[in-house]
């Protein structure tokens, strides 16, 4: 059975707010923004994230491959996190920005919906872009209420 | 230490307009990562994360305090990295009790009573506050203003002497609601007192059409919404972002109901139609009772800690502070008409020693009944202030 289940693949490429988390190597976690992601297969996803705010992120999976990614549907707070082992790390190459651009348009609209203007995320500063590849190894329910933490069934490898 | 930038100009940061995130860390590596729905302030070192399920995090940062949360300031949406350490978690005290009325009138409003609650307040002290850098043109940072200034202090001093004027109850209420609005911007306002049914009754307001007689008359059962869990808990309660608050109550709402949890049907709001923020400020007099003044805004940020510390002085003026009593009694109190509205109040806040103490509802806030105007479809409530009587 795949990780990622049809349904929930629809889900985590939607206009969804991501956040990241990695460590150093004393285990102080760190926190950054990601911006869309595509999954790229049964088990595998590929992640962006704003480049000068994941200057951390990236220095700490030089040391660490380990990730956590939460991605919620702000409007319905629905969530799941991902965690896995990066597998690649690296500048995204020109012909993703247009995919960027796209999804973010999409996130802005979402969040016109629960009263964040689009004028704010404007400012945002999308590119250039980092893409981290990672393969998941345990998705997790995450929406708030009681069963926040456990794992999904299908996605138990 | 010295925090830079403080955790008071990041202030409106913590009225949970935007979530947040934190990361945690397990020992043995690996990560996790949760949105927040309110990051609490608690001073110039420390904030509170609500704790209303056993969870990762928790179980993270009691082998591992190190976090990092990321706020983000609504006006702006700069974020702020906090990193942070776990020291301990309450269950008790003015804290948790803070923390715990907010979720409890969202509990109250979207039927989860008694269900939806605070386990704990877990503190984290903050080690260092980073601004991130997300946007194209940083913008400039907030001044840190002290909780309670001059122009605050002389605020409360112009109301005081405004009130002070005032020849009967009638005359005092509306000099009170007009000065709120005048000095402080508060253009939606109530005052309402308890009857002897356990609701509360408006015997004043401002701001909802026909210079505000149309909210006169409008209840509110003790207990239940906004309102009625201030009067309930004799605590002044701040809501920052009500769409916001609710979204967050109905994912929780859903999750129990996917989980076989029965609950009671989402009541309405009363009052403002399309209002963001509510501020609830119940007057006691010696554990009793008397009243409680109802601000209500559009404004998402309408109200801060500002306004909290302003009406609280405003309604402690004639008030000796409270005395906490293990089961404060709620008098019986037949609204006043118009008509007789002064010797009746007059004689409610004077008196401070007569009072029985009947049940707290008469049942009849049990019962809800249908709801003037549904945030849902499955909506019902004993607030009866319809919207259409109440658009200012």
């Amino acid at each position: 059975m795949p990780v990622l289940s049809r349904e929930l693949v629809e889900f985590l490429e939607g206009p969804n707010s991501i956040v990241v988390a990695t460590h150093d190597g004393k285990l102080h976690p760190e926190v950054t923004r990601g911006l869309t992601l595509r999954c790229t297969g049964d088990d595998t996803v590929r992640v962006w994230l704003p480049a000068r705010p994941a200057a951390r992120a990236v220095a700490n999976l030089a040391l660490e491959k380990r990730i956590a990614v939460a991605v919620e549907l702000p409007s319905l707070h629905k969530t799941r996190q991902l965690k896995g082992v990066v597998t690649a790390v690296r500048p995204a190459p020109d012909d993703r920005r247009a995919l960027i651009d796209e999804a973010f348009a999409g996130f802005s609209a979402q969040c016109a919906t629960i009263g964040v203007p689009p004028r704010l995320l404007e400012r945002v500063v999308l590119w250039p872009a980092v893409e981290i590849e990672l393969r998941v190894d345990a998705v997790f329910e995450q929406t708030p209420g009681p069963g926040a933490g456990e794992p999904l069934e299908a996605a138990k490898r | 230490m010295t925090l830079d930038p403080s955790l008071q100009s990041l202030s409106r940061c913590f009225q949970g307009l935007i979530p947040s995130a934190i990361a945690t860390c397990a020992p043995d590596g690996t990560p996790n990562v949760t949105f927040l729905s309110q990051v609490y302030y608690v001073d110039a070192t420390h904030v509170a994360l609500s704790c209303q399920f056993f969870n990762k995090t928790r179980r993270n940062v009691e082998k591992n305090p190190f976090a990092t949360v990321e706020v983000m300031d609504p006006a702006t949406l700069q974020p702020y990295r906090l990193s942070v350490r776990y020291t301990h978690s309450e269950t008790s005290g003015p804290l948790f009790e803070a923390m715990d009325l907010r979720i409890q009138a969202i509990a109250s409003v979207t039927g989860m009573a008694g269900i939806f609650r605070l386990i704990a307040a877990d503190v984290y002290e903050v080690l260092a506050v980073e601004r991130v850098d997300l946007l194209a043109e940083a913008p400039a940072a907030t001044p840190a203003t002290p909780e309670f200034s001059l122009r605050q202090v002389l605020g409360v001093q112009i109301v005081s002497q405004q009130v002070n004027r005032g020849r009967d109850l009638d005359e005092t209420l509306e000099l009170l609601l007009s000065t709120l609005d005048d000095v402080c911007g508060f253009s939606h306002s109530m005052m309402l007192v308890p009857d002897e049914s356990g609701r509360l009754v408006a015997i004043a307001s401002r701001g909802y059409g026909e210079q505000g007689r149309k909210g006169i008359g409008a209840e509110v059962c003790i207990g239940e919404g906004f309102i009625g869990t201030a009067a309930e808990q004799r605590r002044v309660l701040r809501v920052s972002n009500v769409e916001g608050e609710l979204r967050y109550g109905r994912a929780v709402r859903q999750r129990m109901e996917t989980k076989g949890e029965t609950l009671r049907p989402e009541i309405a709001l009363p009052g403002l139609p399309g209002a963001q923020s509510h501020l609830a400020v119940p007057l006691v007099v010696q554990d009793r009772l008397v009243g409680v003044l109802a601000l209500e805004s559009r404004d998402p940020l309408a109200f801060g800690t500002w306004d909290e510390s302003t009406t609280t002085a405003r309604a402690r003026k004639k008030i000796p502070p409270r005395r906490r009593s293990p089961n404060p009694p709620l008098p019986p109190r037949a609204v006043p008409s118009r008509s007789s509205r002064t010797t009746t109040a007059s004689s409610s806040t004077a008196s401070t020693s007569s009072a029985t103490s009947p049940a707290r509802s008469s049942g009849s806030c049990s019962a809800p009944t249908t709801a003037t105007a549904a945030p849902s479809s499955a909506t019902a409530s004993c607030a009866s202030i319809p919207h259409s009587a109440s658009l200012p």
